[in-house]
C-alpha cells in the first residue's frame, strides 16, 4: 500500500488515558478488546472501542482506582492512527524513521516513540502489522509528509 | 544537429558531447577563463545550467534546450527566487527525494583500483557498492559514521533489496550507512599557477587527449612539463603566446599543461575514521609544484599570490590560517586545484613542511534542495478548528508551534466585537495539564511563587512559572478540581516545555504526583465580551462561572470544562472541549450569537485587546532575564512563602536596585513600531515592546523597557512625547472583566 493511502486512513482514534502508579499499571491484565500502549511507566493509552462512560471504561477505572486512588484516568480523542500492514509499513520506515525499530518476536507487540519524517508519533509493532499514531493536530502534517 | 543555449545565443554539439566540450569545439570557453580539466576536479567550467548555477559543465552532457548562462565575471550568479505561495500551506514535502540504505562495503571511484579493491572484497564474501560520478552516483560527502551522501543523478541506489523496491528509483539523494568506505579516486592534475593563468585555452593534458579524441580541434598547440613563466593573450581573452620556463616565447592558441599531478583526495581530508581508508593514487604522495610566485592561486574564489602575500605579510603563517584569511581553497573546487600550489607556497615561506587543509562536507555544489533532502521543518501543529477559520476567510501565521489565525479580514471589527458585543478566540494552543496525587499541592506549591493552598476547588488563579534564577519561564492558571487535582494551563509556546519541566522537579523532590499533558487532547474556545454570558446561556449554561471560578458543564451538548478568566479586559470563559468536538460546538456558539454581532477574532486583535488591559505577554514583553519585579507582576510572588522555585534568587536580589522595568506609555497619535528605541533626551534608554493605537482610548498604549535608573516619567519614542502611565490602560477597576 503506498504513502497516501495509508495516510488517508489516519483517522481519529478513540481510546482511555490512563496515568498511574506503575507497580498497578503492570498488575493489570488489560481486556483482550483493546490494544494497551504503555508509553511511559506511568502512562497506558488502550487503543479501542472504549471510553470513560462505556461499561469497559467503568470497569477499567474501577480496577485502577482501586489500586490508586489518585490516578488520572480520562477519555482521549487526541489521537489519529492507522493499523498499516508490515509489508507497507516498512518502506515509510525506510524512508521516514531515523532510528532503530524494536525487534518483535512471535505474537508480541512492542511500543516505539519517535519522529516520522519529523512529526512525533507512537507505533504499537507487531510481526505482521503495525498501529500508527500521531496527535491529531499533527495528522495534517505528517499525511503531506508521508505522501 | 542538436543545439542548446549559451547566454542567449543557440550551439551545436556533437552526441556525447559535455557542454564544455561543446563550447571548446565552438572555440568557446564555459566560463571566463582558467585552464580546464574535463575531469570535474577544477571549478574553470562552472556555469548556470537550467537554472542551477555553480554546475560543472565538464560533467553535465549537452542535452536539446539546455539553457547555460555563463557566471558573472565579477561576483557571484544572483540568487533566483521563487514566486510566494501560499503560507498557510506548509511546504510538506520536500522536492528531492532521500533514500537511505545500509550497506556492507563502499567503494569510491570506479577507476582500476576501485574495481580491484571491489573485486577482492567481493572475493571475501562482502557485498559492495561501487559508486562513480561517471555513472550517475556521484559521491558529495562522507559524514561519521561513515555515512556517505550520494547525488543519485541515475537513480540506481533506490532499488536495493532493502528497500523492497519501494522506495522507486528515480534521481534524488542517497545516504548510504557503510561498515566499510575505501576511498580510490586517483589523482587529478596540476594546473599551472603563474601570470596570465586565467586566460582562456589553457587545458591539462588528460582534457587535451579527450579533446582530440571527441575530434575537437586545438589549433597551435603547445605542451608546456614546467609551469611557465607567463602566458599572454590576445585582445580577446585567448591565449596568444607563452613563456616557457627557460625564458623562450613560444606562440600558440591552445596551451597543454603537462605539470604533474596531486592526490584527489578532498572527500578522503573530510573522513577521520578508521572504517575508511585510500587506495591507489589518490593515497600517494606526490611532489609539490613550485611555489607561485604571481598569478591567480586559486580560481574559484579569484585569489592571486599577490593576495596571499598580504595575509602572510600579516602574520598568518600557517596552511589552515592562510586559507581562512584569504579564503584560498573555499571555492567551487575545494582547494582540489590551489592546494598543492599552497602547500608549496606556505613550504617555501616557513620553512617547514605543511599539512593539507582539512576538508569538510560537501565536496560538489549541491541545490538547497539537494542538501535539504530528508530535512523537514518544525511541524506546525493545526486546531481542530483550522478550517473553520480558513472558511472564515482567516489570515493564518505561525505561532508557538501552530497554525493560527492572524485576523480574520479586519481586526478593527474583531477588536470592537470583543469590546461591544461577543467574540471567540481559539485558545486550544493553551497548555493543559491535569495533576493530581497525594502531593500534588505540595509539588504547585513548591513549582509557583503564588499560594496555591488557599485556591479552592472550583476557583482559579493567575500564576508565573519561574526558573531558579527566579526568571520568569511561564505563566497560566491553576483551576482547583478537588483537594488533590489540579488543572494547569500554560502558554501556548510554553507547553511543550511545561511537561518536562514540572515531571522533572516532581522527580527532583521525590514526591507523589501524576501529572498528564492534555495539550493536543483538549480544544479550547474563548467566548468572550459583554454578550459572552448571554450567549453562553442561549447554548444551554444557565448559571456560567463566575470570574476565578470554573465548572464542568454542557455547552451546547459538548462537554466542556468552564474557566472563567480574562486576558481580553471583558468577561470572558474558555471552554476546554475533547478536540473532536471543536467543530461543533465552535459552530454552535457561531450559530447562537448571530443577532449579537458575534464575530471571530484573530491573534491581531488579541494582542491589542490585552495590552489596552497591560497584559504581558511572556516572550513578547518580557526578556530571557525578566524577573517578576522588572515586569511589575511582584503582586503574584508571595515572599512570605518558605520555598518556591526562583524565592533564594529573587530574595537575594530583593534590597538592590534594579535598573530594568517594564513600563505602560501612552503616547498621542499613532503607535510606533514595535521594537522602536525609547529616548531620554539623546540617550536611548529603553524600547518598545508592545503597542497598539487604541481607538477605544483614542491614543497609543505600550508596554515598553526602561533600562536607566533613574526611570525617567517622560521619554521620545519616534520623535514624540511619551508618558509613563500605570497600566491597565482600560478599566482600571476591572469591572468589565469582573461583570
Amino acid at each position: 500500500m503506498p504513502g497516501p493511502e495509508i495516510v488517508a486512513r489516519l483517522v481519529p482514534m478513540r481510546a482511555l488515558r490512563i496515568v498511574a502508579r506503575p507497580d498497578v499499571l503492570d498488575d493489570i491484565l488489560w481486556p483482550a478488546d483493546v490494544s494497551a500502549l504503555r508509553i511511559a511507566a506511568d502512562d497506558v493509552m488502550l487503543i479501542g472501542d472504549i471510553a470513560g462512560d462505556s461499561e469497559l471504561g467503568r470497569s477499567v477505572t474501577q480496577t485502577i482506582s482501586a489500586g490508586d486512588p489518585y490516578a488520572i484516568v480520562c477519555d482521549e480523542t487526541g489521537f489519529s492512527g492507522a493499523w498499516v500492514a508490515m509489508a507497507d509499513f516498512a518502506p515509510l520506515a525506510q524512508a521516514h524513521i531515523h532510528w532503530s525499530l524494536p525487534e518483535v518476536q512471535g505474537s508480541q507487540t512492542v511500543v516505539a516513540q519517535g519522529l516520522m519524517a519529523g512529526v512525533a508519533v507512537k507505533l504499537l509493532v507487531g510481526k505482521y502489522r503495525v498501529l500508527m499514531l500521531t496527535p491529531t493536530v499533527s495528522a495534517h502534517e505528517l499525511a503531506g509528509r508521508l505522501a | 544537429m542538436a543545439r542548446f543555449v549559451i547566454d542567449g545565443q543557440t550551439l551545436e554539439y556533437e552526441p556525447g558531447d559535455s557542454l564544455a566540450m561543446a563550447l571548446f569545439r565552438a572555440r568557446q570557453h564555459p566560463s571566463h577563463g582558467g585552464t580546464l580539466c574535463l575531469a570535474g576536479d577544477c571549478g574553470s567550467c562552472a556555469a548556470e545550467v537550467d537554472g542551477t548555477a555553480f554546475v560543472r559543465t565538464c560533467q553535465t552532457m549537452a542535452k536539446p534546450g539546455m539553457v547555460v548562462n555563463r557566471h558573472p565575471a565579477i561576483g557571484n550568479p544572483s540568487i533566483r527566487s521563487l514566486p510566494q505561495k501560499n503560507v498557510v500551506e506548509t511546504p510538506v514535502a520536500p522536492a528531492i527525494p532521500v533514500r537511505r540504505r545500509s550497506v556492507e562495503a563502499v567503494v569510491i571511484g570506479a577507476s582500476d583500483t576501485g574495481h580491484a579493491i571491489a573485486t577482492m572484497m567481493r572475493d571475501h564474501g562482502h557485498e559492495v557498492t561501487l559508486l562513480d560520478a561517471s555513472s550517475g552516483s556521484e559521491v558529495v560527502g562522507i559524514y561519521a559514521g561513515p555515512t556517505v551522501i550520494v547525488r543519485d543523478t541515475a537513480g540506481a541506489l533506490g532499488s536495493g533489496p532493502d528497500t523492497g523496491g519501494a522506495l522507486g528509483s528515480g534521481p534524488g539523494m542517497t545516504h548510504l550507512h557503510a561498515h566499510r568506505v575505501a576511498i580510490t579516486t586517483g589523482a587529478a592534475e596540476l594546473h599551472p599557477v603563474c601570470e596570465g593563468n586565467t586566460l582562456k585555452g589553457i587545458v591539462t593534458k588528460r582534457a587535451a587527449e579527450k579533446m582530440l579524441a571527441a575530434g575537437v580541434e586545438l589549433p597551435v598547440m603547445v605542451t608546456v612539463t614546467q609551469t611557465p613563466k607567463r602566458i599572454i593573450s590576445r585582445d580577446n581573452g585567448w591565449v596568444r603566446e607563452v613563456v616557457l620556463a627557460n625564458g623562450e616565447t613560444v606562440s600558440c592558441n591552445t596551451l597543454v599543461v603537462d605539470l604533474g599531478r596531486a592526490p584527489r583526495d578532498l572527500l578522503a581530508r573530510m573522513a577521520n575514521d578508521p572504517k575508511v581508508t585510500v587506495h591507489g593514487p589518490a593515497a600517494e604522495r606526490y611532489a609539490l609544484p613550485p611555489c607561485p610566485t604571481a598569478g591567480t592561486i586559486c580560481p574559484c574564489s579569484r585569489i592571486t599570490v599577490e593576495d596571499v602575500d598580504g595575509v602572510w605579510a600579516r602574520g598568518f603563517r600557517e596552511l589552515e590560517l592562510v586559507k581562512r584569511s584569504a579564503l584560498v581553497g573555499t571555492g567551487t573546487c575545494q582547494g582540489g586545484v590551489c592546494l598543492p600550489h599552497l602547500q608549496a607556497y606556505v613550504n617555501e615561506h616557513s620553512g617547514a613542511e605543511s599539512k593539507p587543509f582539512t576538508a569538510r562536507p560537501i565536496a560538489r555544489q549541491l541545490t538547497i534542495g539537494e542538501a535539504a533532502a530528508g530535512t523537514f521543518i518544525d511541524a506546525f501543529r493545526r486546531t481542530p478548528l483550522h478550517d473553520e477559520h480558513l472558511a472564515l476567510g482567516a489570515s493564518m501565521d505561525r505561532f508557538g508551534g501552530w497554525w493560527r489565525p492572524w485576523n480574520y479580514g479586519d481586526f478593527l471589527q474583531e477588536y470592537w466585537a470583543v469590546r461591544e458585543a461577543v467574540s471567540l478566540g481559539d485558545v486550544s494552543t493553551l497548555g493543559k495539564m491535569i495533576i493530581d496525587g497525594p502531593d500534588a499541592l505540595e509539588v504547585l506549591e513548591r513549582l509557583y511563587p503564588n499560594n496555591v493552598h488557599d485556591i479552592k476547588p472550583g476557583r482559579s488563579r493567575y500564576v508565573l512559572l519561574l526558573n531558579e534564577r527566579g526568571h520568569l519561564l511561564d505563566d497560566g492558571m491553576i483551576c482547583r478540581e478537588t483537594g488533590t487535582r489540579f488543572v494547569l494551563t500554560f502558554t501556548s509556546g510554553g507547553a511543550s516545555f511545561a511537561e518536562m519541566w514540572v515531571r522533572d522537579w516532581i522527580e527532583t523532590w521525590g514526591l507523589d504526583a501524576h501529572i498528564i499533558d492534555r495539550t493536543t487532547s483538549l480544544a479550547a474556545i474563548n467566548v468572550t465580551g459583554p454578550f459572552g454570558a448571554e450567549l453562553l446561556k442561549r447554548v444551554g449554561v444557565a448559571e456560567p462561572p463566575k470570574f476565578l471560578q470554573h465548572a464542568h458543564l454542557d455547552v451546547a451538548g459538548v462537554p466542556c470544562h468552564v474557566m472563567r478568566l480574562s486576558f481580553t479586559g471583558e468577561a470572558s470563559w474558555e471552554l476546554h472541549h475533547p478536540i473532536d468536538r471543536s467543530a461543533e460546538l465552535w459552530r454552535a456558539l457561531m450559530h447562537a450569537g448571530a443577532d449579537l454581532g458575534i464575530r471571530p477574532h484573530g491573534l491581531q486583535a488579541l494582542f491589542a485587546l490585552r495590552l489596552e488591559k497591560g497584559h504581558v505577554i511572556v516572550g513578547m514583553d518580557s526578556e530571557l532575564d525578566s524577573s517578576p519585579r522588572r515586569l511589575q507582576l511582584d503582586w503574584a510572588v508571595k515572599m512570605d512563602k518558605p520555598y518556591f522555585v526562583g524565592r533564594e534568587a529573587l530574595a537575594r536580589v530583593l534590597p538592590l536596585p534594579d535598573h530594568r522595568k517594564l513600563f505602560g506609555f501612552t503616547m498621542d497619535g499613532v503607535a510606533p513600531v514595535e521594537g522602536a528605541p525609547i529616548y531620554d533626551g539623546d540617550d536611548i534608554v529603553g524600547h518598545v515592546a508592545s503597542s497598539f493605537t487604541s481607538p477605544l482610548l483614542g491614543h497609543a498604549v505600550m508596554l515598553g523597557w526602561l533600562k536607566r535608573m533613574p526611570f525617567p516619567t517622560q521619554v521620545t519614542v519616534d520623535g514624540r512625547l511619551a508618558t509613563v502611565a500605570h497600566t491597565p490602560f482600560y478599566d482600571k477597576e476591572g469591572r468589565r472583566a469582573r461583570a
